[in-house]
């Protein structure tokens, strides 16, 4: 399903519901030659069976889980578009710095570290690789687009890493809604490069949930600390020795 | 090199010390230290009462995982299916059995020489030695009714509360309410300058809410109270409920043999963080109370050879001396009170000899 927010190509994936166990990954926009999952248990990328309704995923490609890599191509005289997500569910799993740092060729957003457990709230600041052909590529923008409505550009520094601040743009519908907290809104990021005479273009989509402290109240929590404190304070009195 | 090694070491509270400073760094500061992943994974293997190890996962405490089996697992399964599948009790089992093998092999020491907030306490405990506060020990008779508590805290909100909420009887927001008292997840993020656990939640349910005060009242009592009184919070503390299960199974474990001078003495007592009288009336199995975090202190402060020994299976690691207790007593008293350095110097004669 398009999106109303981004023109860019997004990655969903989602766990099989009601039948075999498994995933299923569709685009947002357009159509790829080939889906690909890589893991850190097998990083050497897997070619998706495309279906009616999306790639799929089969049980066995999934492993036993942990961090799974999407990347999605096309390509043609002009330019090669690569969408690229992961998905994460907690299980045995080894660590995907190896995986998602090994040489792939292209134009890549790398992040740094997957978000994992939630953890891409308002406000956090995530850490992203560009490269070219697994060159950096310092001072080139990236652009990330929100859900929310934010579009924001940020520059890699001189080893080609951007880090990247998540606007607070949750609505107040949208945390009053029933999910309130764990309301999720999608971003993308994308990057553009031209080498070659053939334009690359690659982006990177996950979701984020709002800043932790809009339902938190740090006034009330430093007040009722400092009670406790003093319901302490008869403890720390000296006392006098009986016989002394 | 033994020489060297002890001035560095010259007591086992030293070099306890030096096992709560790494683990303390590992478990707080684990993330930044070796990179969230390894942190991720080794928070995972240890039992550590850290939500700070990974500042931005927050890490894994062995209760975690408890609690959310009861509540997703045991509750919701036994909700729907109104049964107990081998699929539900095996996650159950290996949470547990992982969690105990640590402490069938290194005891009790898990309190003493690993627990972040342990160590927190310890060290405002020496704190307010040196600020002078008084030192209040929990006598004998309080002990009696404290001790239970831990134990509820570990039955009720460990296993039943999320059971509760698993079964559709508590509210969703009570998934993990041992998590949401507990202090060290305050403290040791605190300690990582993140105040998002000390705010309290305001926008969420009443239930959540009334949690949220009771642990920052439990913090706030918790810090403020161990300037005076030894480990104030893990007497109620569930994981050492936890441990206590296997302590007589546990390879590293206290020893006491009877002793004549046992009954008039009691410095061990007088010495033990957790104040229990056991060490002194009791000893062999008795004397290994539940309470116990293997610190050993009594078996330094044991004024007498061979009395109170720390053992890993049939060898004893460290075993009470006369000897050493004179030089123990020197600079600190059983109690904790630090007593002032005498610098006295050297005469010319007293060199020339040396």
């Amino acid at each position: 399903m398009a999106t109303t927010w981004s023109s860019d190509a997004l990655l969903r994936v989602t766990m099989s519901r009601g039948e075999a166990p498994g995933m299923r990954v569709k685009a947002s926009v357009g159509d790829f030659d080939q889906v690909v999952l890589q893991t850190p248990e097998a990083p050497a990328p897997v070619v998706l069976a495309q279906g009616k309704d999306g790639w799929t995923v089969s049980k066995a490609q999934m492993g036993t889980g942990g961090h799974l890599w999407f990347i999605a191509t096309r390509e043609n005289e002009r330019e090669v578009v690569r969408a690229t997500t992961y998905f994460f569910f907690p299980a045995r799993h080894q660590v995907p710095t190896e995986m998602l740092r090994a040489p792939r060729g292209g134009l890549e957003i790398v992040p740094l570290r997957l978000q994992e457990h939630g953890g891409t709230r308002e406000g956090s600041r995530w850490r992203f690789l560009l490269r070219h052909d697994n060159q950096p590529l310092p001072g080139h923008l990236l652009t990330l687009e929100t859900e929310g409505g934010t579009r924001q550009q940020f520059m890699a520094d001189a080893d080609g890493v951007a880090e990247v601040s998540f606007p607070r743009d949750f609505t107040s519908e949208r945390l009053n809604a029933k999910e309130g907290m764990n309301a999720r809104q999608e971003f993308v990021l994308s990057l553009d490069h031209v080498s070659g005479g053939k334009r690359f273009l690659t982006t990177y989509n996950q979701s984020y949930n709002p800043d932790r402290m809009r339902e938190r109240s740090l006034a009330l929590g430093v007040g009722v600390f400092a009670l406790g404190m003093v319901f302490a304070v008869p403890l720390l009195r000296r006392k006098e020795k009986k016989n002394a | 090199m033994p020489e060297r090694l002890k001035q560095v070491v010259p007591t086992l509270s030293r070099f306890r010390f030096l096992v709560q400073l790494l683990t303390f760094a590992l478990s707080v500061y684990g993330g930044l230290l070796v990179g969230s992943y390894a942190a991720e994974k080794i928070s995972t293997a240890l039992p550590a009462l850290s939500c700070a190890y990974d500042s931005v996962n927050g890490g894994y405490c062995a209760l975690v995982p408890l609690q959310h089996q009861m509540d997703h697992r045991v509750g919701a399964v036994m909700a729907k299916a109104q049964q107990i599948t081998v699929k539900v009790l095996i996650p159950v089992f290996v949470t547990f059995s992982t969690f105990l093998l640590f402490f069938f092999v290194l005891g009790k020491a898990f309190c003493a020489w690993v627990c972040p907030l342990g160590t927190v306490q310890e060290w405002l405990f020496r704190l307010g030695r040196r600020l002078g506060f008084g030192m209040t020990p929990v006598p004998a008779g309080k002990l009696r009714w404290l001790r239970p508590v831990k134990w509820l805290v570990l039955l009720g909100l460990v296993f039943v509360v999320p059971l509760l909420a698993g079964l559709g009887y508590a509210p969703h927001s009570a998934g993990n309410p041992y998590c949401d008292i507990c202090p060290s997840r305050i403290v040791t993020t605190l300690l990582t300058a993140n105040t998002d656990e000390l705010a309290i939640r305001t926008g969420a349910d009443g239930f959540s809410l009334g949690l949220g005060i009771v642990a920052n009242l439990l913090a706030g009592f918790v810090v403020a109270a161990a300037l005076a009184v030894r480990q104030p919070f893990c007497r109620i503390c569930p994981m050492l409920a936890l441990n206590a299960v296997a302590r007589h199974a546990a390879l590293l474990r206290l020893s006491k043999v009877e002793h004549a001078k046992c009954d008039k003495c009691g410095i061990c007592t007088r010495a033990c963080p957790m104040d229990i009288p056991e060490i002194h009336h009791e000893h062999g199995r008795r004397a290994f109370n539940e309470d116990c975090t293997l610190c050993g202190r009594c078996a330094e402060f044991c004024p007498d050879d061979g009395v109170i020994r720390l053992k890993f299976g049939p060898l004893a690691l460290f075993s009470s001396a006369r000897e050493y207790y004179k030089r123990r007593v020197r600079g600190e008293t059983p109690e904790g009170e630090v007593k002032p350095v005498r610098i006295v110097r050297k005469s010319r004669q007293e060199k020339h000899v040396g």
